[in-house]
């Protein structure tokens, strides 16, 4: 239809999705909803132009509205356009793929699901000083199909899972709280077996315990002095100054409006020193148990590895068929995507990793004279450029002589994104990489909250600025 | 095209004929959206959206159990089969005395006209002439631009088994530009039920013109400032203070405001309250149980005066809910989404030419919580950072990270400026002045090029 209305390319995604949450605060459930979303969205490109309409009617009359409302846009975009939108090449795939998972999850009782949060909520709410716990689950099942106009028929399944756990403790000065796996909790492309691994109940004790601890624990000193971040520190990290400075639209100062810009350009690959000789991140599509993994991005591009950074030099950016550094040799790394069916689709992370080193954290531990160990992401802010950052925290340690030598709260750091990448000493190893899960990345107008993953080990910094956040 | 009254009363009378004899209540929110953006910058429009979307939010009450439901197939089977699957759904829910549906509230004679068919019916080619006006501004002075502009409607419906039925329509008018020269930017977001109310061309001309005016910025040492805030950057950070505006929050004694209701919490020129009936106001004028939402007066002259109650923390107080509820069953309860901060009658440049030495802030950006119990925050300056001397703005600065407590900030109000319509990243309408504050802790300047 698209073609025959006059399109010079149109691809299309047809989302058919259903999810179920579950939400706990101490011993009562607080949310259990589910729910579904079909929808259409067609991208039609038309005198280097592009448009994009979606609907739910799949009638006749509404896909003639739907490419009517897309040619309409392109068209009118494309008298605007002071540079043509062209596309790079790319193979065109008849495929079928489903995400890996071992136990469906909508196929397990909501009694089971409810019943391992209240068993963890049990357990934390048993820890004298805890006020307030919560608990939630939530599974997703998608199926994504993509056609394009240049022969592409493409058909993915996602099952999508995702656990936390909350223990809050207050005094009356004071409030702590701590979470598991991490803020937010954790979610994968997996099934309900991600909830057995993450064990909530065995780690209920243990994250209540330290809530209450931290209550009377020392405030964080205000220092300069080595960082150890934890594994799913890290992750946030990697999100904040690698992911997105490396997005090219940003690069370009399309984003320039809202997400913001960057400090790399084009000149910068191959040139850049981003990181120490150790430092290795990846955009790993491929990785597909990790949130930000699938075979075909949504303009129908194979998943890849592309190396952001290599031994320390800015290698590369994220990019999509409309948006690469030189059109001419170029092929899109396969990043472009969309949040559903009703939106276009940008050029976004996938899994944005640090490659493993080696050893384990206590072994990075009891090689570290003097350090603040900081682990669980409480608070992330960074400027629009993606240069100056501050983090922090929900639990740090002071680790003294080898040892950690006691709890401290409110711990915080800052820095430069690449003075941070540059004082990069120590990479924990493979059996400490962790493939993280964040689901509300933002970009886009309107909004569009994306699924990345981050696989990190816990690393060390030198001479971090801590213990920065004060009024 | 959003989907009318009768439309939405149509898929009511289908969805609530379901559920009657097989459970003891059931409520339902309608939402239609038909909204289209066209994002652009230097090279032209890069995006043209235009998603409809439709769905049914369906909550069931069975013997005190609830759940709910979301679809976005609202034909008859689409319907039945999400009954179904809400129904099949109650029986894990626990029970309890707190659900209940509420009755007809009686309609507000206040009920809202925040629609524009112009606004709504504006096509992909208006659209496109629109953002050319600021693309061509942009081109005028060389200037790098980006932006966006939205235009369509909105609707809401809320109904519920005990024969409660409210509908409401809006539309919408979004527009943001930023012009940026080599070192230097400028942003404007403002937004209104019709878009004859946003004149683009002028606004475009004026951001290029402050863009121009922070060229070169210079680097100032981190230290404590009387900066002046425009409307935007208060939005945002009052956006951290609402939910301890909640009667759930202030229950579970959590958050800042904890054990203070009618305790000077504030300076004396703060006044804050939610109102929808503001004329520069937005949304529905009724909350997700179809309750008409009241003005409630959060802070009077400094002292915390009230807090919004859906209709669970109401019950729990004995008290009537202020029609702020969230759809239920959730964990927050209720939100205040309408904030009106009382100004005082200053233009933003009377705010400017009263400082001797200070800091203009046009924009903040990445604001995060850093600590609930102090509302301390930190984010940065973004988009015109100005050295302000002798009254005038001298220079444009380098951006800066702030570490601020917020419960401070409303304390060392100096000076407002009248409240306008102001438009931001958080999801909530807002009625803003811009203000002038003391002792504002910048804790780092940013990297200049």
């Amino acid at each position: 239809m698209s073609e025959s209305a006059g399109a010079d390319y149109a691809d299309v995604r047809v989302c058919d999705t259903t999810y179920e949450t579950l939400k706990t605060r101490n011993l009562e459930i607080v949310a259990l909803h589910s729910g579904d979303s079909t929808g259409a969205g067609l991208r039609i490109l038309k005198d280097g132009g592009w448009g994009f309409a979606s609907t739910q009617d799949f009638s006749e009359l509404g896909l003639d509205s739907l490419v009517r409302r897309s040619l309409d846009n392109a068209i009118a975009s494309s008298s605007t356009r002071r540079k043509k939108i062209t596309l790079v090449e790319e193979p065109t795939y008849k495929d079928k793929w489903c995400s890996p998972f071992l136990v469906d999850p909508f196929a397990v009782d909501i009694d089971c699901k409810a019943g391992v949060l209240f068993e963890a909520s049990t357990i934390m709410m048993r820890t004298i000083g805890i006020g307030l716990t919560r608990g939630f689950l939530s599974f997703t099942k998608e199926l994504r199909v993509f056609a394009n106009s240049q022969g592409s028929e493409i058909e993915q399944t996602f099952v999508r899972s995702a656990c936390g756990i909350e223990a809050i403790a207050r005094n009356d000065f004071d409030q702590q709280s701590r979470s598991y796996p991490c803020l937010s909790g954790q979610m994968e492309n997996a099934g309900w077996e991600l909830v057995s691994r993450w064990d909530l109940v065995g780690n209920a004790e243990r994250i209540a315990s330290e809530a209450v601890q931290l209550l009377s624990a020392d405030s964080c000193p205000q220092i300069t002095a080595d960082g150890i971040l934890g594994s799913c520190q890290m992750a946030v990290q990697i999100h904040e100054t690698c992911g997105h400075p490396c997005e090219l639209d940003r690069a370009l100062g399309h984003e320039i409006n809202f997400a913001g810009t960057s400090f790399l350009s084009a000149e910068h690959i191959n040139q850049l020193q981003y990181g120490t000789e150790i430092v290795n991140l990846v955009a790993d599509a491929c990785s597909h148990g990790a949130l930000g993994g699938f075979k075909y991005d949504d303009e129908g591009v194979a998943a890849q590895q592309v190396y952001l950074v290599r031994n320390g030099i800015f290698s590369n950016f994220l990019s999509s068929r409309d948006i690469t550094v030189d059109a001419e040799r170029n092929r899109s790394g396969g990043m472009c995507r969309a949040e559903s069916w009703n939106f276009q689709p940008m050029i976004r992370m996938t899994n944005i990793s640090l490659l493993p080193g080696s050893g384990s954290l206590e072994q990075l531990i009891s090689n570290t004279e003097y350090a603040i160990l900081m682990e669980t992401n409480k608070s992330w802010s960074i400027d629009d450029r993606r240069k100056n950052f501050q983090f922090s925290t929900e639990i740090a340690w002071e680790i003294k002589n080898g040892k950690r030598h006691r709890l401290l709260k409110n711990a915080s750091y800052g820095g430069e994104s690449l003075e941070f990448w540059n004082s990069c000493d120590a990479i924990c190893g493979p059996e400490e990489f962790v493939e993280w899960g964040l689901w509300l990345c933002g970009k886009g107008q309107p909004n569009q909250p994306m699924l990345t993953g981050h696989g990190s080990a816990p690393a060390r910094f030198k001479n971090l600025q801590i213990g920065i956040a004060r009024s | 095209m959003i989907l009318d009254a009768r439309e939405c009363q149509n898929i009511a009378e289908r969805a609530l004929s379901l559920a009657e004899s097989q459970c003891d209540a059931a409520d339902l929110l309608i939402n239609s959206n038909e909204i289209s953006t066209c994002r652009f910058s230097n090279d032209g429009i890069s995006q043209h959206q235009s998603p409809s979307i439709a769905s049914l939010s369906l909550r069931l009450i069975s013997k005190g159990r609830q759940v709910r439901y979301v679809t976005q197939n609202l034909s008859q089977s689409g319907l039945k089969a999400a009954f179904e699957k809400t129904a099949s759904l109650l029986k894990f829910s626990l029970s309890s005395s707190e659900v209940v549906i509420p009755e007809e509230d009686e309609v507000s004679s206040a009920e809202q006209n925040r629609f524009d068919s112009e606004t709504a019916g504006l096509d992909a080619i208006q659209r496109s002439k629109q953002a050319n006006l600021i693309l061509n501004v942009a081109d005028k002075y060389a200037h790098r631009c980006g932006g966006f502009l939205s235009t369509g409607a909105e609707s809401i419906c809320v109904s519920n088994s005990r024969g409660l039925f409210r509908y409401h329509k809006e539309s919408r008018a979004i527009f943001s530009a930023t012009m940026a020269t080599v070192n230097s930017s400028a942003w404007i977001k403002e937004e209104s039920s019709s878009l004859r109310q946003l004149d683009l061309s002028k606004r475009a001309e004026e951001v290029s013109a402050r863009a121009s005016q922070g060229r070169n910025p210079l680097s100032l040492p981190p230290g404590r400032f009387t900066v002046v805030l425009f409307p935007s950057a208060v939005r945002e950070l009052l956006w951290f203070l609402l939910e301890d505006f909640t009667a759930t929050r202030y229950m579970d004694n959590l958050g800042s405001l904890r054990n203070q209701l009618s305790k000077r919490v504030f300076a004396e020129n703060v006044n804050i309250e939610d109102n929808v009936f503001h004329p520069l106001q937005g949304g529905a004028a009724f909350d997700s149980e179809g309750q008409n939402r009241r003005r409630v007066t959060l802070v009077r002259n400094g002292v915390l005066e009230g807090l919004v109650a859906g209709s669970r923390a109401a019950r729990k107080l004995s008290i009537a809910s202020t029609g702020h509820s969230l759809p239920a069953p959730n964990d927050q309860g209720e939100y205040p989404i309408n904030i009106v901060m009382h100004g005082d009658d200053n233009s933003i440049d009377d705010l400017i030419a009263a400082t001797d030495y200070g800091i203009l802030v046009s924009r903040v950006w990445y604001v995060r919580m850093v600590d609930p119990q102090k509302l301390l925050l930190t984010g940065l300056s973004r988009d015109g950072t100005f050295l302000i001397k002798d009254g005038n703005l001298k220079h444009g600065l380098v951006n800066m990270r702030f570490n601020i407590s917020l419960l401070d900030l409303l304390n060392n109000i100096t000076m407002l400026s009248r409240a306008i319509r102001a438009s931001g990243e958080r999801p909530y309408y807002s009625v803003v002045p811009a203000i002038k504050v003391e002792d504002f802790n910048f804790t780092a300047s940013c990297y200049a090029d």
